[in-house]
């Protein structure tokens, strides 16, 4: 069996969440600002209130994606929750 | 030409709707249970203990299995994805609609690029059974290291983006 290790760790989580946040708001909000303007003339995407609503949640969302990969990878506890425990199985394969 | 097929699908605007949502709901949850219940235990006890063998050998088959068990999602989302443009058309939709416009950008910018790589990982050059099959060692390990770290990364906005879709497409807030 080979043996690599995983690369995933809290400064790469960090980098990532911090990068997918930046881009997914770029996207989504200005993406969403410009064809508002561009089909319906509308500007009320570029006000104050939705503007600092939407970076209010880039920044909760930028946190969440961090925290929530962290703990997926178990970087955070021990797993305590559980116990490893030792069988013989058999486990059905395609062929 | 829009006009016409506009006038022939707007009779079926309830059908093709219930097609859709019936895709969009194997779409969004035929992974979850297998995911939160069976591959993440897995995975965590092998991050815990990278070295373990049987560890080693659980995740692998609980990986090959998940990797099978995708084939609910990906039929689902061409179904999704061709069933919306048919919506649009037969509910005379346009970008006047702002919460079809979000969806969308959500849909083709967030989730098609996700899902693309996802078919790669789970049935193509990514499969680890065939991978497997080849014997090589190696590139299975990639593979495998590979789809972790795809569905580490891919967990939270799948998350947030789907429940926004789901409430821009009920509510339809703005």
């Amino acid at each position: 069996m080979a043996h690599r290790e995983f690369p995933g760790n809290p400064r790469l989580y960090r980098r990532i969440a911090c990068w997918t946040t930046i881009a997914m708001f770029v996207w989504l909000y200005g993406g969403f600002a410009l064809i508002q303007y561009w089909w319906n003339g509308w500007t009320w995407l570029l006000g104050w209130k939705p503007l600092v609503f939407g970076l209010l949640f880039a920044l909760w969302y930028g946190r969440f994606a961090y925290r929530w990969m962290m703990r997926l990878d178990g970087q955070y506890g021990r797993g305590s929750g559980w116990e490893l425990r030792e069988r013989t199985v058999k486990l059905p394969e395609l062929k | 030409m829009i006009a016409d097929l506009q006038e022939t699908l707007a009779p079926y605007y309830a059908y093709i709707k219930f097609v859709h949502l019936f895709f969009v709901m194997i779409w969004l949850w035929s992974t979850s249970v297998g995911f939160a219940y069976y591959l993440v235990p897995v995975f965590k006890a092998w991050r815990r203990n990278p070295g373990d063998r049987q560890i080693v050998e659980m995740r692998n088959w609980v990986i090959e299995r998940f990797d099978h068990g995708a084939i609910y999602e990906h039929i689902a989302f061409p179904m999704v994805l061709l069933t919306g443009p048919l919506l649009w058309i037969a509910g005379g939709w346009s970008p006047a609609s702002g919460w079809l416009v979000l969806k969308l950008l959500i849909v083709l910018g967030v989730f098609l690029p996700i899902e693309i790589f996802d078919y790669h990982l789970a049935h193509f050059g990514g499969n680890k059974h065939r991978l497997r099959k080849a014997g090589d060692a190696e590139a299975y390990e990639r593979a495998v290291h590979k789809h972790w770290m795809f569905l580490v990364v891919t967990s939270p906005p799948v998350m947030i983006l789907g429940t926004t879709v789901l409430v821009l497409a009920i509510v339809k807030p703005f």
